[in-house]
């Protein structure tokens, strides 16, 4: 699974962007990172829309390519399930080094 | 509909309402229209209620009048490192002493500057101008490098300590935040493209004017910097934002380059950040910076006055762009201030040095 990821907004409106292959990262972490993207709904998330409730929240962006299935989600960050917008935290904070 | 008390509950906005008015069956168009008017008296009651109290005590004010002097109803959480902003602890309320914690008083003092702020410059009572209790949340999240206003709260992360440390610490980043509960109770302007820009230029002037009034700044000492304070020592940066120079904020390997436009030429189209809103709103922020440097003096009084009541005009509505709330503004300059005065003058000039057209035809 690949995932493609793009988080901007916040005060700061810096935007951190990362790209992963689950295959590629540690077999646990890969695995759980999979189980969770296919539990949730990503065009689910798509519907909910980016417009935020109140002001400077993160906004989400993320493509999924798993196999033959494309899905990708711009969404305001408290429309995202807490589970996963941890992962994508971690995944995204990890480019800083 | 909107049966709620707060305006925070209500989340149809007015240009939908007033689509259901004109096109609605009829107990739709009536509910739609009892909530349009409502919402147009409680503003105007508040426009009035703000002229009254903005003339400070008067000669044979009334015991009462003296009496209902508003005073700020601070309510500070801890979110104990959890994205909760409604379960923590309360550790410090209006009146408590300081906790120790930095964050917590940090917040208390900066939401406190800011109450004054609005209260003693614009005669504003709060967020809602009606006294809302100003609820603060702190240490939010694992190294949360954010804050924002969640609609209700201002709420403040102690940062990633990577980039970005404790939000607290820059008390136009405090102001910021519940700036955007201003300008919510006020306008209502949508979080997207150029009314995304407006909202978010509308926090940056009233962070910035809280700091200034705070050190007792004149317009041409100030520094015009946002989050001065919330970079780590490894970035290189003066702060998140420049109101004088946008642009040249921060030039830093890891973080990049400050992307903020000071022109109409150079306005950014994007998805992101919600149509570039914290990108875009370095083309209203020179505006202001500029009215507000030509014109001198504390920056509070007239440029801010001016930009603080076109929030409040009628003819500002949710999706309000650059080009009307420049000529909004210029409005209100020469409603305050006359025709030919300097104050209109300055108003043109600012919005002219960053390509917004004020004239009618635009």
């Amino acid at each position: 699974m690949r995932l493609a990821l793009k988080r901007s907004g916040g005060i700061a409106g810096l935007t951190l962007r990362a790209e992963v292959e689950t295959e590629e990262l540690p077999e646990e972490e890969g695995r759980e990172l999979r189980e969770l993207v296919r539990r949730t709904n990503i065009e689910g998330l798509a519907e909910r829309g980016s417009r935020p409730r109140g002001a400077d929240r993160y906004q989400y962006d993320v493509a999924v390519e798993d196999g033959d299935h494309r899905a990708r989600a711009v969404v305001s960050g408290e429309h995202v399930p807490p589970e996963l917008r941890s992962a994508l935290d971690r995944l995204l904070q990890r480019q800083l080094g | 509909m909107c049966r709620g008390r707060t305006p925070f509950h209500c989340f149809v906005p007015p240009h939908v309402l007033r689509s259901i008015a004109e096109n609605g069956d009829g107990d739709q168009r009536k509910a739609a229209l009892a909530t349009l008017t409502r919402d147009q008296s409680i503003r105007l009651a508040r426009v009035q209620n703000a002229k009254v109290r903005a003339g400070g005590p008067r000669e044979g004010a009334d015991f009462l009048a003296v009496a209902a002097t508003p005073r700020p109803d601070r309510r500070i959480r801890d979110a104990q490192g959890r994205e909760e902003v409604a379960r923590g602890p309360f550790v410090r309320r209006e009146g408590d002493p300081p906790t120790g914690d930095k964050a917590a008083d940090e917040a208390y003092d900066g939401l406190g500057d800011t109450f004054g702020f609005f209260l003693e410059v614009y005669g504003r009572d709060s967020i809602d101008d009606e006294g809302m209790p100003l609820r603060g949340v702190v240490h939010f999240g694992e190294q949360f490098a954010n804050a924002f206003w969640d609609g209700r709260r201002m709420v403040f992360g102690d940062g990633d300590g990577v980039i970005l440390g404790r939000m607290t610490r820059s008390l136009d980043v405090i102001g910021h935040e519940l700036g955007h509960g201003v300008t919510e109770a006020e306008a209502g302007l949508e979080y997207w493209g150029q009314s995304g820009a407006l909202n978010e230029s509308m926090s940056d002037v009233f962070g910035s004017l809280v700091e200034q009034r705070k050190r007792n700044q004149k317009a041409d000492a100030a520094d015009w910097l946002i989050g001065n304070e919330v970079w780590t020592p490894k970035i290189k940066g003066d702060a998140l934002r420049s109101m004088k120079a946008p642009g040249q904020a921060y030039d830093d390997p890891l973080v990049g380059k400050d992307p903020q436009p000071a022109h109409m030429r150079d306005y950014v189209e994007t998805v992101d950040d919600n149509g570039g809103v914290h990108i875009n709103s370095g083309i209203p922020n020179h505006a202001f910076y500029t009215t507000a440097t030509k014109l001198g003096g504390f920056a509070w009084e007239r440029a801010g006055r001016i930009w603080y009541e076109s929030l409040q005009h009628p003819a500002l509505k949710p999706t309000t762009g650059f080009a009307r709330f420049a000529r909004i503004t210029l409005r209100v300059a020469e409603r305050l201030h006359g025709q030919t005065s300097g104050e209109v003058k300055a108003v043109r000039e600012g919005w002219d040095k960053v390509g917004v057209p004020t004239s009618a035809g635009a």
